[in-house]
């Protein structure tokens, strides 16, 4: 293709260049997908077009670049910093030439694909389509240099070779070209798109912008409060809704109370099936007239879940963890029962993680405006903004290209969403297609605690044998959890109308009640491994009249934390029958050389005590003393953690004194990002060893304001170090806050066993069950 | 009708006189840092100062609020002006010290309750200008209605900024 000839497309690593047109003015290199996306088999229409405005990528006459990703920031920075820097790491251009980032509107913006992992799994899509972009420009500068493309080198956006130079901003001036690229998967679901085929990427000992520490453009405005956060969008005649849920998990409406029109003459009671809410165009009247309607509408009673001071016993005894397969673990190998039966020692024991709420500090809300010609516009602050748009489609039983889905910054919410709804969307859009009106429902503190869905409580029973020169011989686990993925619309099963489906032993896939083990194996020093995953349905769910029971949902670290707790706590228990220091028998039970490496750089960060556990001579003042140690893999990051507590026997209170967090995350994208994502992942790690456990009766969560679902303050932290260790060499990106949330739960009950001498193994380690403890 | 003095500005406040102070300011006048997190005083996403004291605006009524100065982050840049006697063109340029600061240490996660946290750093810098670990500790944590909470656990990047907010204030002209 000559850059100045006639329209022709041209073949690059198995994308297609082409030229469309010349243009008066501008010029731009737009870069999209070459075949129509896959929907499943729920439609086959698209609103995107490569063409105009959804594209990956776009390259600009004044050599500015525009990138759009489909996801969006929950805090993580990712998609405004590490995103950027890879995009110029590709393109071999300065970060700051990277000046817009579109994230997240189906109508505005590529791929899907939930919000989560956003460097771990593979190649992310932008760095590929960076790399395609790249070789199309030096196609183009070939020929306009006159020079072969492999003599040709870039730096700064400037592209030389044959002793003249171009920019790209000169490549684009004046043309209108368009990059396809090839990509794979269903836009709708909740991987998304994925970028196809092998365009050459630039080697890692080249990277002169990843790695180093760039600020996140999003802050400056959210701290000078100009951004547009998802609960400051208004729309014309736009009506407030408060939602009022059924008075358990499953009860049925018998009727709805009706406000008093002399107190709220403007508010309205709409009813759909067993959802119900009122609405006034003053947000201060919906929240009282609801206040007083949810007092007067009447419920079946029901009484169908075991109760928190149960769950364990129900799911030991009650639940039916026969009706899938059971997962076992891929490194699970040896003869487990043998080597067992000859160990000299052994340690059994089970442990308990209880039900999570993701608690975002905002409830959920959105904005839905359905119009009179079936469009459905959602303004909201999801993780899955096209896995919402099909759920919505769905529901309405229209076609996906009838919906939009617009996202703007809200409360991190840490995987609740990222099956694409967090509770408030599908509500909106039932109410406003109802009353022909925008309508913004925003849930109340209590209704996010009550009607959301949760992180599962899971239970693990673990089998050590050690052998005389206390090496382990054997390991056996046997993970315990319901299933973790339901992304049901909750306003769509209230009303009875279709939704995704709940998880079953006949779903595939996620919406599966089959367990999987999830915590990457370690020890791989070990010869007799046998790790298994079971799995049922959740608490409740096939015997709630409404079908809803216990909802579960992925949170940070999801099925991992649940079996990293049971594993970790349970080396550092047999560390100490077989006389070991438990930092160095975990080195000395891995092959893999980054672990040992992440954990001697613990060892030396965080002053750690080389000596076994327990150590009952560690008590000074009114407190015991301890130390503990955890370790965790997930996608291709090594993480360890440190922590130094004492305990308080007369009051069963724990306090963190120290905490050290080592992370080899392959390559440190950026450093200062890492730093604080790390940091805020491990307060989440503190707060749901300490403090956390979804509270329920025979009804539902009883949980319902800060007070009786606490989280960590800032006076609880304790002095906090965070290791980030650089292993370029190894090539993958990744991982930040989730993950960082894993590893203080087992590492401060291991201190607590060092401390103490006695073991603690149900979270959370709240005063209470803590004096159980010390007394046993 | 109640009257209020916003971030400077004098506003007439058409809303019954019960209603929260919060649903005026972001509904009403759209001044919207102020977020709602719990409706009850129990998170600090809505706090805002009121006649320099950080209150919750999601269980204050606007009539409290009568003839009082409320100041959201929105009018942080100006209050500083005020107490530094920054000229009219110098305010557009300027952010208080705790916002320099918050972007500085890149403190926000997901920044939903990062409003409440500037204001509660206001408050204290305002009264404890050169303020001890401890006491940013308390401030956050039992000195008001409730702690201010954050769930992306950004605890540790708030106290480097309030340090650092500390400092900028000392290097800009003393205590205020």
């Amino acid at each position: 293709m000559s850059a100045s000839g006639k329209t022709g497309t041209i073949r690059i690593h198995g994308a297609e260049l082409s030229r469309r047109g010349v243009l008066a003015a501008g010029g731009a290199l737009m870069v999209g997908f070459s075949i129509a996306p896959a929907y499943g088999a729920k439609t086959a229409s698209t609103t995107l077009n490569p063409a105009i405005s959804g594209s990956w990528l776009e390259i600009h006459a004044d050599n500015k670049v525009l990138i759009r990703t489909g996801k969006c920031d929950f805090g993580q920075s990712s998609i405004y910093t590490a995103y950027r820097q890879i995009v110029a790491e590709e393109l071999d251009l300065p970060f700051e030439s990277v000046t817009t980032v579109v994230t997240g509107d189906t109508d505005r913006t590529p791929d899907g694909g939930g919000t989560f992992d956003l460097l771990g799994s593979g190649t992310p899509n932008l760095r590929k389509v960076a790399a395609y972009t790249r070789e199309a420009l030096l196609t183009l500068a070939s020929h306009r240099l006159g020079a072969a493309k492999d003599k040709l080198t870039v730096l700064d956006g400037v592209v030389s070779g044959g002793g003249k130079q171009i920019s790209y901003g000169e490549l684009v001036r004046d043309h209108d070209f368009k990059l396809s690229i090839p990509v794979k998967g269903d836009l709708t679901s909740i991987f998304g798109l994925t970028v196809e085929g092998n365009p050459p990427m630039k080697p890692v000992s080249d990277y002169k912008v990843i790695g180093k520490s760039f600020k996140n453009s999003v802050i400056v405005s959210k701290v000078i409060a100009k951004e547009v956060w998802v609960t400051n969008v208004k729309l014309p005649d736009m009506l407030h809704a408060r939602t009022i849920h059924p008075r358990t998990l499953g009860s049925t409406l018998v009727a709805a109370g009706q406000p008093d029109k002399s107190k709220f003459p403007t508010a309205q009671v709409v009813v759909k099936g067993n959802l119900v809410a009122v609405v006034s165009p003053s947000e201060w009247e919906a929240v009282q007239a609801a206040r007083q309607v949810a007092a007067s509408t009447q419920w079946t009673d029901w009484k169908g879940l075991p109760g928190n001071d149960h769950v364990f016993d129900h799911l030991r005894q009650q639940a039916d963890w026969k009706a899938v397969a059971v997962d076992r673990s891929k490194p699970s190998s040896g003869d487990v029962p043998s080597a067992m039966a000859g160990a000299a020692r052994r340690h059994s024991a089970s442990y308990e993680v209880p039900y999570l709420k993701h608690a975002p500090i905002g409830p959920t809300m959105a904005l839905a405006d359905v119009r009179p010609d079936g469009s459905v516009t959602v303004h909201s602050h999801t993780q899955n903004p096209q896995a919402l748009r099909g759920e919505i489609a769905l529901m309405l039983g229209i076609a996906v290209g009838k919906v939009v889905i617009r996202t703007y910054s809200g409360a991190g919410h840490y995987g609740r969403s990222n099956g694409g709804n967090a509770g408030a969307e599908d509500e909106a859009v039932l109410l406003s297609r109802e009353l022909g009106k925008p309508v913004r429902v925003q849930w109340m503190r209590a209704e996010d605690l009550q009607w959301s869905t949760q992180s599962s409580a899971a239970y693990s029973d673990i089998n050590i044998g050690l052998d005389t020169g206390g090496k382990i011989v054997a390991y056996e686990a046997h993970h315990y959890m319901p299933a973790m993925q339901d992304d049901r619309l909750i306003g769509a099963v209230l009303a009875g109308l279709p939704t995704l489906p709940a998880p079953s032993d006949k779903g595939d896939g996620l919406y599966t009640t089959a367990n999987s083990v999830s915590d990457d194996w370690v020890y791989d020093a070990v010869l007799n491994l046998d790790e298994r995953a079971h799995g049922t349905w959740q608490i409740g769910q096939r015997e709630s009249p409404l079908g809803v029971g216990l909802r579960n949902h992925s949170m940070r670290t999801p099925g991992q934390f649940q079996q990293n707790f049971p594993r970790e706590v349970a080396i550092s228990e047999a560390a100490a029958l077989a006389g070991a220091d438990p930092l160095q028998f975990r080195i000395d039970h891995t092959k893999a050389d980054r672990l040992k490496h992440v954990l001697e750089r613990l060892r030396e960060e965080s002053g750690w005590e080389t000596r076994p556990s327990p150590n009952p001579g560690a008590s000074s003042g009114d407190a015991l003393r301890g130390q503990g140690v955890s370790v965790m893999l997930r996608s291709g990051s090594y993480w360890a953690c440190a922590c130094r507590i004492a305990v308080k026997p007369s009051t069963g209170q724990i306090t963190v004194e120290k905490i050290t967090m080592a992370v080899d995350p392959g390559i440190v994208v950026n450093p200062l990002q890492l730093k604080r994502q790390v940091e805020g992942g491990t307060m989440m790690g503190l707060s749901e060893a300490l403090y956390e456990e979804a509270a329920f009766d025979e009804r539902g969560v009883t949980a319902q304001d800060w007070r009786s679902y606490p989280i960590l303050k800032m006076g609880d932290i304790p002095d906090v170090k965070v290791v980030l260790i650089h292993r370029p060499e190894v090539g993958n990106y990744g991982q930040g806050s989730e993950g960082a949330n894993a590893l203080a739960a087992p590492a401060i009950s291991a201190a607590f066993f060092d401390a103490t001498g006695k073991p603690i193994r149900r979270l959370p380690l709240k005063p209470a069950y803590v004096l159980n403890v010390l007394k046993a | 009708m109640v009257t209020i003095t916003v971030n400077g500005k004098q506003r007439d406040v058409a809303s019954p006189p019960s209603t929260p102070l919060l649903y005026v300011l972001r509904n009403e006048l759209d001044v919207t840092s102020p977020q709602f997190g719990c409706g009850l005083a129990q998170c600090g996403a809505c706090s805002v100062l009121l006649d320099g004291k950080e209150v919750r605006a999601c269980v204050t009524p606007v009539s409290l609020a009568a003839g009082k100065e409320v100041t959201t982050v929105e009018g942080l840049p100006a209050r500083w002006a005020k107490q530094k006697n920054l000229s009219a063109a110098a305010v557009e340029k300027t952010l208080h010290p705790v916002q320099e600061a918050w972007i500085e240490q890149q403190t926000p996660l997901c920044g939903f309750c990062q409003n409440g946290m500037m204001i509660k750093a206001t408050e204290l810098l305002e009264k404890t200008p050169n303020p001890t670990d401890d006491e940013i500790k308390a401030a956050f944590t039992t000195s008001g209605p409730s702690a201010h909470l954050c769930r992306c656990g950004s605890y540790i990047a708030i106290m480097d900024a309030v340090r650092q907010a500390s400092a900028l204030m000392a290097k800009k002209g003393g205590t205020i």
